[in-house]
């Protein structure tokens, strides 16, 4: 799973969204390193549709523009469940590595730092 | 005219699955972001823009055949690419002069007509030497009369012929950058004297084959992303699929001759002779190669034609797949609130 795809899916989870406030929430989970385009958003968005990871919500009409909210289905939260639990293994792996790493560097001890 | 239909025309740059599902929404979202005044900048268009072009490009995610079956799409493009660019080069070559009168002229006074052959881009004149005339002297004369005409000559070279002297003949070859000539004045019994004319290669040609190779890539490789996502969203998908696959197989046999074809005429050989284009490969079976002494594969393959039938059964079955792969799509729309 790629990261856009991630953090939209992780944006879905706490409520249902429209394409702006999904691209809003987008750079705030990813503290503005991830930021959506339209373009870029429908696409993922229609691609996570087929799979059947999300689904549309609701519409609404807001000062004449279409509004059309998504949320996560239950197989989306599964998908991100699980992609979730994946990082964070991987990111406990490489804590690790880096304690082992601080430790073999500790002076005194033969090797040092690589 | 609302600010939706105004940048209605930016969405042509999308897919027309995306551009049914998500246009509105995709103006919306940009009107969005321009913030209060909902005036989006001219960079906030073309990005729109670029990301639907770049949408075209995309296959659907996770599934192997379809890049398969893509890149035997974008290759099948090349060809036909190639073939339509050969044939639009193929106007730009210069037709031959009518062998006759152009003969007449040359080897007029020095021999008799005998026969004539004239197509577009070859023609040939067969004459016979008038009683007491030397060959030598005649393709001597000839040439003179054509450099008279500006017509640029190698020597008279005498060649050819065993000890009996047979088929020992003097000959040229001139050329005025459009059309070349070759002159063979015989010492045999006949007393033979054959013009022969075909067109030289003009310099727009090669382009145009290579112009049409690259829409033909692209060409191949977007007409397949719109079809595998028909195909993965069709309730038919194994039925259109399978036909696609067949189109495609059926496709990459005259794919193939095209591209031999390509090989053998990039090295332009016009100045010899050959004249040859590209797009007649599909004009012959995929076991024909412009080198004569060279067949590729099984004898079945050599019947004639076997390339058209082969490209218009392939052309057929890949339509077939698309109308078969209609099936389903509406009801997968993810636009309508009570599915979800």
């Amino acid at each position: 799973m790629q990261e856009p795809t991630f953090l939209i899916l992780a944006a879905l989870a706490a409520q249902p969204l429209h394409g702006y406030g999904i691209i809003l929430s987008v750079t705030a989970l990813s503290e503005g390193e991830v930021r959506l385009r339209p373009g870029t958003l429908y696409g993922a968005l229609d691609r996570l549709a087929d799979e059947g990871l999300i689904v549309v919500d609701r519409e609404e009409a807001v000062g004449g523009r279409l509004r059309r909210y998504y949320r996560l289905s239950d197989s989306g939260a599964a998908a991100l469940a699980t992609q979730a639990e994946r990082l964070r293994l991987h990111a406990a792996a490489a804590e690790t590595q880096l304690r082992r790493r601080q430790d073999a560097g500790r002076p005194g001890l033969a090797g040092g730092a690589a | 005219m609302t600010a939706q239909d105004r940048h209605a025309s930016l969405l042509l740059a999308y897919p027309v699955r995306l551009r049914r599902r998500h246009g509105a929404e995709l103006i919306a979202t940009m009107l969005e972001m321009a913030g209060p005044d909902g005036r989006p900048t001219r960079t906030d268009r073309w990005r729109l823009v670029l990301d639907g072009l770049r949408e075209r490009f995309r296959l659907p995610p996770r599934r192997p055949l379809a890049v398969v079956a893509a890149v035997l799409a974008l290759l099948v493009g090349g060809a036909l690419g190639a073939a339509a660019g050969s044939w639009a080069g193929m106007w730009t070559f210069a037709e031959v002069p009518a062998p006759g009168p152009m003969a007449d002229r040359v080897l007029g006074a020095d021999s008799v007509p005998d026969s004539l052959t004239q197509s577009r881009f070859w023609s040939g004149s067969d004459r016979l030497l008038k009683p007491g005339v030397d060959a030598t002297a005649a393709a001597d004369s000839a040439r003179a009369r054509m450099v008279a005409d500006g017509w640029t000559a190698t020597p008279v070279v005498v060649s050819g012929g065993g000890a009996d002297g047979r088929y020992r003949r003097a000959s040229f070859q001139a050329g005025n950058g459009r059309v070349g000539v070759r002159v063979d004045s015989y010492y045999s019994e006949d007393h033979q004297i054959d013009l022969g004319g075909w067109s030289l290669r003009p310099p727009a040609y090669l382009p145009l084959v290579f112009a049409g190779l690259l829409l033909g890539l692209l060409g191949g490789w977007l007409a397949a992303t719109a079809l595998a996502y028909r195909i993965a969203g069709s309730f038919r998908r194994r039925a259109s699929a399978g036909v696609a696959a067949a189109g495609l197989a059926l496709l990459a046999l005259p794919a193939a001759s095209v591209y031999v074809f390509l090989v053998e005429t990039v090295p332009d050989r016009s100045g010899l002779g050959a004249v040859e284009f590209v797009h007649r490969a599909l004009g012959n079976s995929p076991a024909y190669t412009l080198n004569w002494w060279q067949t590729l594969g099984p004898s079945w393959l050599t019947a004639p034609y076997a390339n058209k039938v082969l490209l218009l059964a392939g052309l057929a079955a890949v339509a077939g797949a698309a109308i078969i792969g209609r099936a389903g799509r509406a009801t997968r729309e993810p636009a309508d609130p009570q599915a979800a």
